[in-house]
């Protein structure tokens, strides 16, 4: 598909974020954030889950959405040849910046985002646990997640924690039409059937996306706000960008 | 009617407890094997009862005596079909812990998305075959050395010293049953903090429970 028109027109873009048991019980607000963002850079999602055992993880969450978007605005695109990995860096610096003068790791959140660049190139990147999944309009399913080999439910590296530049992971997709992606913060995720992760991200474009603006997002909150898993606790974040499929001319 | 239930799984996180236990044949004598086969059916069905918590609890027993073996394989508590332990054979706890660190290090059995396990290990004697490098190999494994561990000595015999460094934390404490009688006292404190864990808004945090009113070997 590369080489088609279809990258150059909009891509949809919608999302929901619901306060968890947990957090609920405790009095405090949803700790998760996620961002919708459009311009010259392209088209942006960021899903964020703040630490719930630091004091301002929901700040931290939050400023985590506009460190992204302030970098990605001056990020030369993955045509110009520079490393993503300048990318996240300059994320985690403009994050910092943003939260002075309170502590980082008072504010620790994971951070994870796709941005579709005007040329069509998506480059999705993370920090810490969530699910990135890409769906190729050829039904190629790409998954990823920051989660370590050794980290049980709850555990994760996080903006604000200690981590190796390296822990952030990067994946890059040529420019294409049709595809769906899912960003998903781990109450979301740890709860997805592995098996059944294709006919989720189908579901998102095919029947949220259908809907017409702001009813995707409330189609997608009522269904976060009834999790069926018994006994969850976690808040839980979707946010999702859907490519139109290129008509033959 | 809820769509998303089309893709989630239906169990809540699982909580594992794996129990290390020493049916080495001087577990036959005082009554030992017998009282630590009420305390154990006692926390089995303690666990299988509990349904308010955050996770769901999951057990498997792990048993040393004459050889290692899986008696009962991860599993949740309310699934167990208990069958009693029998004493026999020496102590091969090095056998015993090479088991419980492939189980943990296994995500297929142990998946990313459980809280952190518990370990308990009860043993009335000194080990029989070479322990120190699968223990160190326990307490240095990526998602095994994050375990929660609790042990307890049976009788004078024990190896306080083994159950020391299995804990691997001087602020933590052996305790010790004198009598077979105490063996529940200890199973009774692990099923308090275990559900503790599963109850708690943070299921990832050690119980702050009070241990029994039972001898700990102390320190010098």
């Amino acid at each position: 598909m590369a080489g088609g028109k279809a990258h150059r027109l909009g891509a949809q873009m919608f999302g929901a974020s619901v306060r968890g048991p947990r957090n609920e019980q405790a009095g405090r607000n949803n700790q998760d954030a996620w961002l919708r963002a459009r311009g010259s850079a392209g088209h942006l999602i960021v899903v964020c889950d703040g630490l719930g055992s630091r004091v301002s993880s929901e700040v931290g969450a939050r400023a985590a959405c506009v460190a992204v978007r302030r970098a990605v605005s001056l990020w030369p695109g993955v045509a110009s040849g520079a490393d993503p990995q300048l990318l996240a860096r300059l994320v985690e610096v403009i994050w910092r910046l943003v939260l002075a003068p309170r502590k980082a790791e008072e504010c620790a959140t994971t951070c994870m985002f796709a941005l579709r660049e005007p040329g069509g190139h998506l480059l999705i990147a993370g920090l810490g646990d969530g699910l990135a999944l890409l769906r190729r309009a050829d039904g190629t399913l790409l998954t990823r997640t920051g989660r370590r080999e050794d980290d049980f439910a709850n555990e994760t590296c996080a903006l604000g924690t200690p981590h190796r530049p390296s822990d952030w992971w990067v994946m890059i997709d040529p420019p294409a039409s049709g595809r769906t992606v899912v960003l998903a913060t781990d109450g979301v995720s740890d709860d997805l059937d592995p098996t059944r992760l294709d006919a989720f991200a189908q579901w998102l474009a095919a029947e949220v996306g259908s809907l017409s603006g702001s009813a995707r997002g409330r189609r997608l909150r009522r269904e976060l706000q009834r999790w069926p898993v018994p006994h969850h606790v976690d808040d839980k974040t979707v946010a999702v960008m859907v490519e139109p499929v290129e008509v033959a001319s | 009617m809820s769509k998303i239930k089309e893709f989630t799984v239906a169990t809540s996180r699982p909580l594992p407890v794996i129990l290390l236990a020493d049916i080495s044949g001087s577990m036959g004598s005082d009554g030992k094997i017998n009282a630590l086969n009420t305390a154990v059916q006692e926390m089995l069905s303690a666990f299988a009862e509990e349904d308010t918590g955050r996770a769901e609890i999951h057990v498997a027993i792990v048993t040393f005596g004459g050889s290692a073996s899986l008696h009962i394989p991860l599993q949740p508590a309310r699934q167990v079909r208990w069958t009693p332990m029998q004493a026999n054979g020496g102590t091969p706890l090095g056998a015993a812990l090479n088991l419980v660190t492939d189980l943990i290090e296994d995500r297929e059995k142990v998946p990313s998305r459980a809280y952190r396990p518990s370990i308990v290990l009860v043993s009335d004697g000194m080990p029989t075959d070479e322990w120190r490098e699968p223990l160190a190999r326990l307490l240095s494994a990526e998602r095994a050395k994050k375990a929660q561990r609790f042990a307890l000595g049976i009788g004078a015999d024990a190896d306080h010293n083994v159950l020391q460094e299995f804990l691997a934390d001087p602020e933590a404490r052996v305790l010790q049953a004198h009598e077979a009688r105490e063996i529940r006292k200890f199973f009774r404190w692990v099923t308090m903090s275990v559900t503790s864990r599963s109850r708690s808004l943070q299921p990832n945090q050690v119980a702050n429970v009070p241990p029994p009113d039972l001898d700990d070997y102390g320190s010098f």
